[in-house]
């Protein structure tokens, strides 16, 4: 993830945090300053980078996934049924179950690409896992299991729409997250008028010449 | 004869390999050169980063061809994570993948090479008979059949406002008209080096090495004498700790725009004039989204049939920047994931839209004009190459521009609603409505959704060594038996699709190096 371009630090208050703004504008341009870009420069180069590097490593041999870690799928979990929220199944049950497979065929998805991308969009689960990041930065008030979908939905529109490209950026990757996830499962196509891949006879064996 | 196909996943211990010529990446550049050199007697290694899928493998389901085939899941993106580039990671590289579309290198554009940057013998009477052999390997001709209805609406609103507009030349044989070319053909009728110079470069003899990365270039005494790789696991992720050495009279990397400047990065290449990496050019992509009055099912039918060149070269080669403006396939795990960045509440419009959607895109051409100097291949700490690419006011004219052509074309074409992707555009019902919200658009790259599919440059030949890496032939000015065959050594971009100005070149400059080399001249 890239570093926050310093031209866009100063002038621009994030929406959903207008309100904090004007209450404690200091205290809140330190902490975005020292503490939510200092973590996100430290996640994108040097040794923070590496070890989150060796920690997807570490990780790897977690037998369903191959890019979220554990502690990431109370976010993934919140962030997909709310995105999602109008498009999915309206049956509880199958709901549940439809997002954990969509949760599972991004992760399939996230696995492939180069392992210091993977460890950026972790630096960026790590950021939102912390108490801090949940609640101030992304204005979720309880711990994801818990959290609330209007206030998931708030966070990822003003993230959208931020003026902090890190944030916006941020906002695609959990935005692709839901709809690579969901979009990828053949159970997403009917509601679009998608009957699927064609039906085929395939060439047998190696490639012509 | 059995064809001599190796997955390094697989490898369990270190491998080392002698030969004259390895070949790194198997896309437009590796695979011509590969059967040229093969052909002409010549040994030949090709290592691969991708896996070798063929036709079998192919399910035509997103998730699994993005995974599979492509760098980081089709969406390998700059440095600041703005622009996201299409970019083929499989046997046959990009060609594997790409949409067909088969042109010629415009003459403006080999004419502006000679005279501003000293490309010499590239002029478009000794390219023409490079292009007509490559054309007849690969049966490039204008598509017959009718284009589909996303390819159509291009047509129709070109014709209503007297618009230029051609049919897409395309290198298939026996096409079935699926649609689904950026999903890896099923039936083997597109002709990507998947199925025609890689096969061709087997059964003369070559070696291929699949899953394996190259990581340096072996330079000794100045001269590069061999390529070292690493195996990476079945998902092409990690490495395996297996090491591939391949010692080589030539290195011809062929990795493509950002792997190739990235590999000669690595091996620390002597670099003078601080060229490598350098004037990278990507035709950034602009998208527009039309809601049309009935379905468009734009994800069947050859995805690219129809272009405009209406606003390419208006201003002349270096005046304002141009644009082509093409159909894209509208795939549904792709398409609704840019609905998704538009926000929620459009996610849910556009999957009730979804089967009267139609897609123009615009494609920017970069590197003319002295205020598109475009971007630089660098080095991550892992050592994995990346792109920053900034966009500036010369290329968001363009993009402006761009926009507004392409909802022009849609509305004539009878658009109820038209939508630039942006993130803060709304879908408009009238194209003046579209007209003036466009130019109000911030000019802000994470906010606009920006593709490529082109990576072009960072290898840049030219006349002289002090402004390029490569001469005209491929050859590197600093280090002996390094050669340069694929998509980074344009000095600019094409203002085309490149995989035939890859190809023409690539003969051309492969067929030199075979009879440099001693190869018999069979081809």
């Amino acid at each position: 993830m890239a570093v926050v371009a310093q031209e866009d630090f100063g002038y621009r208050p994030l929406m959903h945090g207008a309100q904090l703004v004007r209450r404690e504008p200091a205290s809140r341009r330190q902490f975005l300053k020292t503490g939510l870009v200092g973590s996100l420069a430290l996640v994108s180069a040097g040794v923070a980078g590496r070890w989150l590097i060796r920690t997807a490593y570490a990780e790897m041999s977690e037998p369903a996934l191959g890019f979220l870690r554990p502690r990431d799928r109370a976010l993934v979990r919140a962030i997909t049924a709310a995105f999602l929220d109008g498009v999915l199944p309206r049956e509880a049950a199958l709901r549940r179950q439809t997002v954990e497979q969509a949760i599972l065929g991004a992760d399939r998805y996230f696995s492939t690409f180069a392992p210091a991308v993977q460890a950026e969009a972790l630096g960026a689960f790590d950021l939102l896992n912390l108490w801090l990041g949940r609640r101030l930065v992304a204005g979720v008030s309880e711990p994801w299991e818990r959290a609330k979908a209007e206030e998931v939905n708030r966070f990822l529109e003003s993230f959208r729409t931020s003026g902090f490209d890190t944030f916006r950026q941020i906002y695609r990757l959990l935005e692709g997250i839901a709809t690579v996830g969901w979009y990828g499962l053949p159970a997403s196509w009917p509601q679009l008028g998608y009957p699927g891949p064609v039906q085929i006879a395939r060439p047998k064996g190696d490639a012509p010449l | 004869m059995s064809r001599a196909i190796h997955d390094a996943s697989k490898f369990a211990s270190d491998l080392t390999l002698d030969t004259d010529a390895v070949v790194v990446g198997t896309g437009a550049g590796g695979g011509t050169a590969a059967e040229i050199l093969a052909r002409a007697g010549l040994r030949v290694v090709l290592l691969e980063e991708g896996a070798h899928r063929a036709a079998a493998d192919f399910t035509l389901r997103e998730a699994d061809a993005f995974s599979e085939l492509y760098y980081d899941g089709a969406n390998r993106t700059t440095k600041d994570g703005a622009i996201a580039i299409l970019q083929g990671r499989t046997v046959g590289g990009s060609t594997t993948v790409n949409w067909t579309a088969t042109f010629r290198t415009p003459d403006e554009v080999l004419h502006h090479w000679a005279s501003a940057h000293g490309v010499r013998g590239l002029d478009p009477a000794e390219l023409a008979p490079w292009f007509e052999r490559m054309e007849r390997r690969l049966n490039v001709a204008p598509w017959k059949l009718a284009p589909n209805e996303n390819n159509e609406v291009l047509a129709r609103g070109c014709a209503k406002l007297g618009y230029l507009h051609e049919v897409i030349p395309r290198n298939v044989d026996q096409c079935r008209n699926l649609g689904a070319c950026g999903l890896g053909c099923p039936v083997n009728a597109k002709r990507s080096m998947l199925v025609t110079t890689v096969p061709g470069a087997l059964d003369a003899g070559a070696t291929l090495i699949t899953r394996c990365r190259a990581e340096r270039v072996i330079l000794r005494r100045g001269k590069a004498s061999g390529v070292e790789a690493v195996a990476l696991d079945a998902r092409g992720v990690y490495p395996t700790g297996r090491k591939v050495t391949v010692n080589a009279r030539v290195v011809v990397a062929a990795g493509g725009g950002i792997n190739t400047p990235g590999l000669l990065l690595r091996s620390n290449v002597p670099d003078p004039h601080g060229r490598l990496g350098k004037r990278t050019f990507i035709h950034p992509v602009l998208v527009s989204v039309a809601d049309m009055p009935g379905a468009v099912d734009g994800w069947q039918g050859a995805p690219q049939s129809v272009y405009s060149d209406q606003f390419l070269w208006r201003d002349g080669i270096a005046g304002r920047v141009g644009y082509k403006v093409e159909a894209a396939p509208v795939y549904p795990m792709l398409f609704m994931s840019l609905a998704g960045r538009m926000g929620k509440g459009h996610l849910e419009h556009a999957a009730t839209r979804y089967r009267n959607s139609q897609v123009l895109v615009a494609l920017l051409r970069d590197g003319f004009h002295v205020e598109s100097p475009g971007g630089s291949v660098m080095l991550r700490d892992d050592g994995s190459p990346v792109l920053d690419y900034a966009m500036n006011r010369y290329l968001w004219e363009g993009a402006y521009g761009a926009w507004a052509s392409m909802a022009e074309i849609q509305f004539a074409a009878g658009a109820r609603e038209v939508l630039p992707l942006h993130s803060d555009a709304h879908p408009y019902t009238s194209l003046a409505q579209a007209r003036s919200a466009i130019d109000s658009l911030p000019s802000n790259a994470m906010g606009a959704a920006i593709f490529s599919a082109h990576v072009m440059g960072g290898c840049a030949m030219g006349g002289e060594a002090s402004s390029s890496v490569v001469d005209s032939d491929g050859r590197h000015y600093q280090v002996e038996n390094l050669y340069v065959i694929d998509g980074s050594v344009f000095p600019t971009s094409l203002g085309v699709n490149p995989q035939m100005s890859i190809y023409g070149l690539a003969a051309r400059n492969a067929t030199r190096l075979a009879l440099l080399l001693g190869g018999n001249a069979r081809n």
